[in-house]
């Protein structure tokens, strides 16, 4: 389990991606959580595991699987 | 003497075996149609097409035409159960009468009689795609030019990704733009079944772009609309899958007779599974594409940086880099992918590349969108790649290198930025193709020259024969064509589909044949009339030799280099490769026959 904090980011490409972008620039894309967690520009620390298995339209970062958050 | 009752007799035994009618393969409705045109102006003039009430009497009709003071009459006569008429009302009165016309109940409709053109591909005129005025990225790579030489047919394109809006499926639907694509082997790696649909929309964007149906008066156009897409879905409705889905997907692909595969997908992370997945399905002769990735970085992702993989990075209308693509030394080609913070060639919208697709995760409803990113720039390559394919390549380093040759680097600044090789340009790719093939037949005509040399033990008089300009000219006509011709940069050709290829690929332009293969013309039929036909004249006789050699040659390379489907001729148990060889052999024969009409040994009633 791995925990990170940063800021919930949507980029435009690929018809729309949601982005982690952690409070040191580094950029992941996530799955799991709710609608409450997807809202642009919300603070949160997310638990959770960066999934080596996964690839997607976004390219842009590693897949990160929320198991839990906390908006901050 | 001798020889020239054999040749009668050949010849009308050929003429019996060819009497059957000859029918050329129709042309699919997705290659004809209308064109883009100014349709308020190109009518007949003062004509009106009516379409009446299909249960309205005779009497009404007379009625009708009394009543309005417009002259009725069928279209045909088989719009007679239609109730299909033209009114002839002269230009003046046009617009009153088709007010009117249209007000009266006994009409269905009433308009007027539009002229369409047949869309005609050896040209570079518009498809008649309502949005393709917006599709900037098509014209980007001289799509259109491209067309001229072929449409994708035969080749199948895999599409590796959310899945594609090809089938009515509960609550899925076709798209209304794909209604003429041709589907294959669609299979869902994600639920495990043969409905691979998409619930997301970047799957049937990215398919869209490889072969939306095209010249369908519908939407927008797609790269090679005349190929063949094999759905497989192995991301979610969330974009995201596993690489072991992905990894089976892509071997299913070349097991399934896939010669294309468009992955717009990737991740930081390499997988052995997937990378050996690519290996094998590169083995098996598949050009594999994919999306460089969209993190600005001078990582490419993969599969994208696999060697044997084709990283695409995305340029916009400026043919600058994307503010996203990912960029370095790895990219292969770069590709339009979009930028919808601009409106650089002032079309009024936002510059995204521009498919049918489903609305974003709402299979149910479907509309026309702007997208960006490398996934978008991936299947402009994969759809070129495809109609390479279609010219008869299967070698995926060949095509590659094809791709890469023909990329455009005018006005790009520095390549080393990310652009690969260049641009990609599809109609020089299709030239190129082009120049390749015929270089091969060439050396094919030479190689059957000095059979026919070989075959006369190579008495020096024979040899000043057969290297004579008539021979020559007759052996590029029969062979390849002045094929070299667009590589010299010589451009507006007219009569291409004659003049730069072999005689037996004019099937396409004497027959209107979509497809090369005519079993009149990949034959030793033409080669024989010309034989029958002027072997008395000495000069019409050494350039029929040289054409019989070159025909010979354009078989052979059929044989071996570029397997054709020949019409009528079955391929199982290699009975189309006999055809070849027979016929081939025929040819060969005919031009011995006339250079030994030369010959001194024959005028003096010996043997040859």
């Amino acid at each position: 389990m791995k925990t990170l904090k940063g800021k919930i980011e949507k980029s435009d490409v690929e018809g729309g991606i949601w982005l982690l972008v952690t409070d040191s620039g580094e950029r992941y894309q996530l799955q799991g959580g709710d609608r409450e967690l997807y809202i642009k520009g919300r603070k949160v620390s997310v638990s959770g595991t960066i999934d080596e298995e996964m690839m997607g339209i976004g390219m842009m970062g590693p897949v990160f699987t929320v198991k839990k958050y906390q908006i901050v | 003497m001798k020889n020239s009752v054999l040749l009668c007799i050949m010849f009308s035994a050929f003429l019996l075996f060819f009497a059957t009618p000859v029918r050329c393969q129709d042309l699919s409705p997705s290659t004809y149609g209308g064109e883009i045109l100014d349709i308020t102006s190109d009518h007949v003039k003062g004509e009106i097409v009516v379409d009446l009430k299909d249960n309205i009497s005779e009497s009404e009709i007379q009625e009708l035409v009394r009543s309005k003071h417009i002259p009725l009459h069928y279209n045909s006569p088989f719009s007679k159960k239609s109730r299909l008429m033209i009114a002839r009302v002269g230009e003046d009165n046009m617009k009153s009468v088709l007010d009117s016309l249209s007000r009266d109940p006994r009409v269905e409709s009433a308009e007027p009689n539009y002229v369409y053109y047949a869309f005609d591909e050896h040209t570079s005129s518009y498809p008649n795609d309502p949005l393709y005025k917006y599709q900037w990225h098509m014209e980007k790579i001289k799509v259109r030019d491209a067309w001229k030489y072929t449409t994708g047919a035969n080749v199948i394109v895999a599409v590796i990704d959310t899945g594609v809006a090809y089938e009515d499926y509960k609550n899925f639907h076709r798209l209304e733009d794909l209604s003429l694509t041709r589907f294959v082997s669609p299979y869902n790696f994600v639920s495990r079944g043969t409905h691979a649909n998409d619930d997301h929309a970047h799957g049937s964007h990215v398919a869209g772009t490889i072969a939306q149906s095209t010249n369908n008066s519908k939407g927008v156009a797609g790269i090679a609309f005349n190929a063949s897409i094999m759905p497989l879905k192995v991301l979610s409705s969330s974009g995201m899958g596993r690489t072991s889905d992905i990894a089976d997907a892509i071997k299913y692909a070349a097991d399934n007779g896939a010669k294309v595969i468009n992955m717009s997908l990737g991740g930081p992370i390499s997988s052995v599974t997937m990378e050996d997945a690519c290996k094998y399905a590169y083995n098996k002769g598949v050009t594999i594409v994919c999306a460089a990735g969209n993190s600005k970085s001078e990582n490419v992702s993969y599969p994208a940086a696999y060697k044997v993989c084709i990283a695409v990075s995305a340029i916009r209308d400026d043919d600058q880099l994307t503010f996203y693509t990912n960029r370095g030394k790895n990219i292969d080609i770069a590709a339009p992918g979009g930028d919808l913070n601009v409106d650089q060639n002032g079309d009024g919208y936002k510059d995204g590349v521009l498919q049918n697709t489903i609305k974003v995760k709402n299979p149910e409803q479907e509309d026309y969108l702007l997208f960006q990113g490398t996934s978008m720039a991936s299947p402009h390559v994969a759809g070129v790649a495809a109609l390479i394919v279609s010219l008869g390549y299967s070698n995926p380093k060949v095509v590659e290198q094809i791709l890469k040759k023909s990329a455009r680097t005018k006005g790009v600044d520095d390549l080393k930025k990310g652009y690969g090789a260049g641009i990609l340009d599809a109609e020089k790719a299709v030239y190129l193709a082009g120049f390749i093939d015929g270089l091969v037949k060439l050396l094919c005509a030479f190689a059957m020259t000095g059979l026919l040399l070989f075959w006369f033990r190579g008495a020096p008089e024979d040899i000043r024969r057969v290297i004579s300009p008539l021979f020559l000219s007759g052996l590029i006509i029969g062979s390849c064509g002045l094929f070299f011709l667009p590589s010299m940069g010589i451009e507006n050709i007219p009569w291409k589909h004659i003049l730069l290829r072999g005689f037996p690929q004019w099937d396409i332009a004497v027959l209107g044949a979509q497809f090369h293969g005519n079993v009149l013309f990949y034959s030793a039929l033409f080669p024989f009339a010309a034989t029958f036909l002027f072997f008395g004249n000495r000069f019409l006789r050494a350039i029929t030799a040289g054409f019989a050699t070159g025909v010979a040659a354009h078989l052979l390379f059929t044989l071996i280099v570029r397997p054709a489907e020949i019409q009528f001729i079955p391929s199982f148990l290699g009975i189309d490769r006999i055809w070849l060889c027979i016929n081939c052999i025929l040819c060969l024969y005919f031009a011995y026959m006339l250079l030994s009409l030369f010959s001194d040994r024959v005028r003096k009633g010996e043997e040859p």
